[in-house]
Formats: structure tokens, C-alpha cells, sequence
């Protein structure tokens, strides 16, 4: 057993209490807000809609836009305005995540715009991110095969644990940040930085699939909320 | 299975007991949920469909009625731009197309970028074709090329769109809900 003990005091694969909200914005087609410990992250999905640039257009699906951005008050020190090379990466990846769990094929010649803003960062923002856009689509009505659950494993002195905050992301041998569409028993996301050997690669998978199921959950009991609020007053449910 | 609200990636049933519908999508012999809404069920066809609570924009499938607006006219092809799905009730803004067997000429002293029409969805799949084929489909709203105000439309003179401003004619294709009627 390793002598490591998580600087707030969890469980090695105890996620950080989570939080989550839909219809935050009234303008946007869909949004949400995903709250991952101190780590906060807004959601706004617009679309399907025109795509402008026409020569960006498919025939046969709809393009997912993606815009990752970080404010500069979510972080310690200012963060500037512009983008980094950090944002622009990782809005490539959320795009390539979201992409995979959206039905394009159904909304042609059109484009879906996910704008998603970190207003506090304390690691895992991206799997946060993944997590608010995820329930951004669905509230927005976007055909979907299934919610994503995103969650970040990483191991620190020998020892993996799930949902790592900054501290733990700053002093970290590797980590992986995974998404799951968890009905399917699907991966849309897989990223990883620094050394793990295969079986340490196992055992991350696994913490990282019980962690994304109570995710999943919480998901799945805030859009349900939100839903059936809505059908209760047309006397639908 | 009737007063369950489903969510995406739900588990809704098995292809041995029904047809995936609207809603759904099947996957190793088990349809689930793509939307959040009630479910349908149709006990003669054998079909499911799930109800979404909250319909996607721009969702529009084959034979839907739309409200468009024209953009632009082609060599045989007219470009518009979706503004309503009337089937749905929801809010849309995508483009759309509709054939024309004149050419461009011809076409464009009947119709004219700008025009607001009423037409039916042909096809869904790829570029969304639209028809105004049919009662009730054609030009709901147009403005007089020459002076901009809005064109009238006397029934008794059959497809006739006339300004009452400067007096200029067109003979087009008039919907039977165009919305500036007068009695002359």
C-alpha cells in the first residue's frame, strides 16, 4: 500500500464533489454549467445551424465547431485574453470528442457551435469541459448516441488516483484524461502524459470507468430534473 | 414503458420487438435513446419513436412543410435559406434547395432573391430539396423589384402579384395563404 496522501484528503479514487446545472443561458440554444471541486466550466451550444463559410459544408453531416477558452480570471496569476497554443489543442480534441458522440449525419450542411468558458481552474479542466458541453448538446435538443463522462487519472509517488486537482496535475508522474460514452461502453477520448506501464494502464481504466459512471449519474439525474420540471407544467409526466 | 422520460444512450428496447422510429438509433441488436423525450408507440406497425421534450433547430425531414427565404438564383437551382419548420414548430436557419426547369431568365421575373415561400420538403438526405408543387405552396411575401413595397395579390387575377404603389405585375406561383391580400 503506497504511504502518498492526497493534499485534500480523498480517497485515491474519490472524484471531487460534482455539480451540475442546465438552461444557465438564455440566448444559447443549450448550456450548461459543470462544477468538478473548485474547477467551474460554462457550456453554450447554438445550432444546427447556417454554416457561412459554405465551402466548410458536408453534404452528408453537420460540422462541430468547438472554442475552449479560459477567462483570465480563472487562474492564480492573470491569464492574457488571446488564445494559446494550449486552447487551440484542446479545443481540437473536445471537438474530435464531441464529434464522435453527436448524430452529424441527421443535420446536414449545417454547423453546431460549442463555446465553452473555464471560469475557475484547478485541474481537469478539460474533461469538465467535455462534460458541460456534453449536457450543453443534450439541452439543446442535438441528436446524441449518449452523454459523455469524462474523468482524469493520473499517478503521483507510484500511486494512481482519479480526478486530479491542480496541485496533483502540476506534480504528477502521468496523467490521463479519459471520456466515456457509458452506455455504449465507449471511448471517445484518450490522452496521456508522462510514463505508465500496461499494467498500470489497466488499473487506470478501470478507476477512471467507476469514477465516469457516478458522473454519468449525476448527469443523467440533472437533465432529468430539468426535463421533467418542463413536462409537469404541460402535464405531460 | 409509456410515462418514462429517456435520455440519450438510454436502453429503449430490442429490434425483435419494434422498429427504431424517430429518436433512436440501434446498435448490436439494442435500440437506445439519441434524444430526451417521451416514447410512441405505434402496437401495428411494431415502431417506437421518442417524443423530444426539446426539438433541435433545423431538424427538418422529408415532407415537412417550411417557410424559406429566397438567396439567390441559380442556372437551374434556386438557393434559400430555411426560416421555420411549420411540421416541427421549430425555428430553423439552413440552406436550402429547390429546382427550377426554366432557365435563369425566365426564372427570375417570377421569383426573386428576397421572396419569402411556403414550400414542402422533397428530400432530407444531403442538401434538403424543397418543392412548391401543390395548394397552398409557392410565394408568400414579395416586394416590388422597382419601388420595394410589398406586392398585392387579388385572387381574382389568378398567380398575379401586383404593386399598388407603381402598378407593376408579375405572374408567379402565389400561395393561397399570401399575406397581402386586397379586393380590386
Amino acid at each position: 500500500m503506497s504511504e502518498y496522501k492526497r493534499v485534500d484528503g480523498r480517497a485515491y479514487d474519490e472524484i471531487r464533489p460534482v455539480k451540475a446545472e442546465v438552461r444557465v443561458l438564455k440566448n444559447a440554444d443549450g448550456s450548461a454549467i459543470f462544477e468538478l471541486g473548485n474547477t467551474k466550466v460554462i457550456a453554450a451550444v447554438y445550432g444546427p445551424r447556417e454554416l457561412h463559410s459554405k465551402h466548410m459544408a458536408s453534404s452528408y453531416e453537420s460540422l462541430v465547431r468547438v472554442r475552449y477558452h479560459m477567462v483570465p480570471f480563472s487562474t492564480k496569476d492573470r491569464k492574457s485574453q488571446p488564445f494559446t497554443r494550449r486552447e487551440i489543442e484542446i479545443s481540437k480534441v473536445l471537438k474530435e470528442a464531441l464529434s464522435a458522440s453527436i448524430r452529424r449525419e441527421l443535420f446536414p450542411r449545417s454547423t453546431i457551435d460549442i463555446y465553452i468558458e473555464v471560469l475557475n481552474a484547478d485541474g481537469s479542466t478539460r474533461v469538465a469541459s467535455l462534460n458541460a458541453a456534453s449536457l450543453a448538446l443534450a439541452d439543446a435538443g442535438v441528436f446524441m448516441y449518449d452523454l459523455i463522462a469524462a474523468v482524469s487519472v493520473g499517478k503521483i509517488n507510484g500511486q494512481l488516483v482519479v480526478d486530479l486537482n491542480e496541485y496533483e496535475d502540476q506534480n504528477s508522474d502521468s496523467d490521463i484524461p479519459i471520456a466515456f460514452m457509458p452506455s455504449l461502453n465507449k471511448v471517445v477520448l484518450l490522452q496521456m502524459d508522462g510514463t505508465m506501464s500496461l499494467e498500470e494502464i489497466r488499473q487506470a481504466l478501470k478507476m477512471a470507468k467507476n469514477a465516469a459512471d457516478k458522473i454519468y449519474q449525476v448527469e443523467k439525474d440533472c437533465l432529468k430534473g430539468s426535463l421533467e420540471s418542463v413536462l409537469k407544467v404541460y402535464g405531460l409526466l | 414503458m409509456d410515462k418514462k422520460l429517456y435520455l440519450p444512450g438510454d436502453y429503449v428496447t430490442t429490434i425483435e420487438e419494434f422498429f427504431a422510429g424517430l429518436g433512436l438509433f440501434e446498435e448490436n441488436g439494442k435500440i437506445y435513446s439519441c434524444t430526451s423525450g417521451l416514447p410512441k408507440i405505434d402496437l401495428k406497425e411494431r415502431r417506437i419513436d421518442i417524443e423530444p421534450v426539446k426539438k433541435p433547430k433545423s431538424f427538418v425531414k422529408k415532407g415537412d412543410i417550411v417557410i424559406a427565404q429566397v438567396k439567390d438564383i441559380g442556372r437551374n437551382v434556386v438557393e434559400l435559406t430555411l426560416l421555420y419548420n411549420e411540421t416541427e414548430k421549430v425555428e430553423a436557419n439552413i440552406a436550402a434547395f429547390m429546382l427550377i426547369k426554366r432557365s435563369k431568365e425566365v426564372a427570375l421575373r417570377s421569383i426573386k432573391p428576397t421572396d419569402i415561400v411556403r414550400a414542402y420538403v422533397l428530400d432530407s438526405e444531403g442538401k434538403i430539396m424543397l418543392s412548391m408543387r401543390g395548394k397552398g405552396f409557392g410565394i408568400l411575401y414579395a416586394l416590388c423589384p422597382f419601388c420595394m413595397n410589398p406586392l398585392y395579390f387579388n385572387e381574382k387575377e389568378f398567380r398575379t402579384l401586383k404593386c399598388l404603389n407603381c402598378g407593376f405585375k408579375v405572374n408567379t406561383k402565389v400561395s393561397s395563404f399570401y399575406l397581402n391580400k386586397y379586393k380590386g
